[in-house]
């Protein structure tokens, strides 16, 4: 039983790595549309609501622990990050909101025509130079965790295969 | 169902936090300032939209680089600065970190 759920942290914990690592690169892309061009901007941006769902779904225990405590006894590094994390939430849905209503090209395609306020437009440029800042520091928050993640299931089983095939190749 | 409970949560949550948005900005917008989808210029304000390699060739994602040099400074210093506050001030044990 403990074997299982361990097996069953280890599964998770690999997948958030994964998915944060995809969001990440994802959010790198999309912040270059004059290189990705305005096409794969606009359509990543959306694909990324469904991994920022997922997410959001891998870190649901974690929040909803928070959000019941946040009135009580909590660590201020919890309030820091439970903050910061709402912050990023609200300023993700302004860059998709804005990022619909100036949509030139995945909106237009699925036959839906809106008005272009130029306030949009300026929200969008500001969410995303917002998310930037909140970005790093989010990662900042995380660093202890993203560096264990990187060297548990990145570093060392590489490291792992290469000495075992040093191994293989000296015995023979 | 739990999943789809927690899907529909965070959906609405983000819908309500998007209506507010919407309803400040065309409350604060006149409406004058609105053009038509076939009445947009292709560039305006300070972002040149165009469609990435146009030219052929594959460009260099300066942009990307530059918000990836960006993310990693503001979270560097972040990093060393809580560290040398952490040193500097005293260490409180009663309220754990709770991982994420």
């Amino acid at each position: 039983m403990t074997n299982e759920v361990s097996k069953g942290a280890v599964s998770q914990t690999k997948s958030k790595l994964w998915v944060d690592v995809l969001i990440f690169i994802g959010f790198l892309i999309t912040m270059d549309p004059h290189t990705s061009g305005l096409a794969i901007h606009e359509w990543l941006s959306l694909s990324m609501i469904g991994a920022m769902v997922v997410h959001l779904l891998l870190n649901w225990d974690w929040i909803a622990e928070i959000t019941r405590r946040f009135l009580g006894k909590l660590g201020g590094q919890n309030r820091i990050n439970y903050i910061l994390n709402w912050l990023l939430f609200i300023d993700g849905t302004l860059i998709m909101i804005s990022g619909i209503m100036i949509s030139e090209i995945a909106l237009p395609l699925m036959g839906i025509q809106l008005p272009l306020g130029f306030a949009w437009r300026r929200l969008h440029d500001m969410s995303a130079n917002i998310a930037l800042l909140l970005l790093g520091i989010h990662t900042a928050l995380h660093w202890n965790w993203i560096v264990n993640t990187f060297n548990k299931y990145l570093i060392q089983p590489v490291v792992r295969l290469f000495s075992a095939k040093q191994k293989k190749d000296v015995s023979l | 169902m739990k999943t789809i409970f927690k899907v529909l949560v965070i959906l609405v949550v983000a819908i309500l936090v998007g209506g507010l948005f919407y309803g400040a900005v065309t409350a604060s917008s006149s409406g004058t300032d609105q053009t038509a989808m076939s009445e947009r210029p292709h560039s305006e304000g300070g972002f040149e939209r165009h469609e990435g390699g146009e030219s052929g060739g594959i460009q260099f994602p300066a942009d990307a680089v530059k918000n990836l040099l960006i993310i990693t400074v503001i979270a560097t210093l972040y990093v060393n600065i809580s560290r040398w506050i952490k040193k500097a001030g005293p260490v409180s044990t009663k309220n754990p970190v709770i991982s994420s």
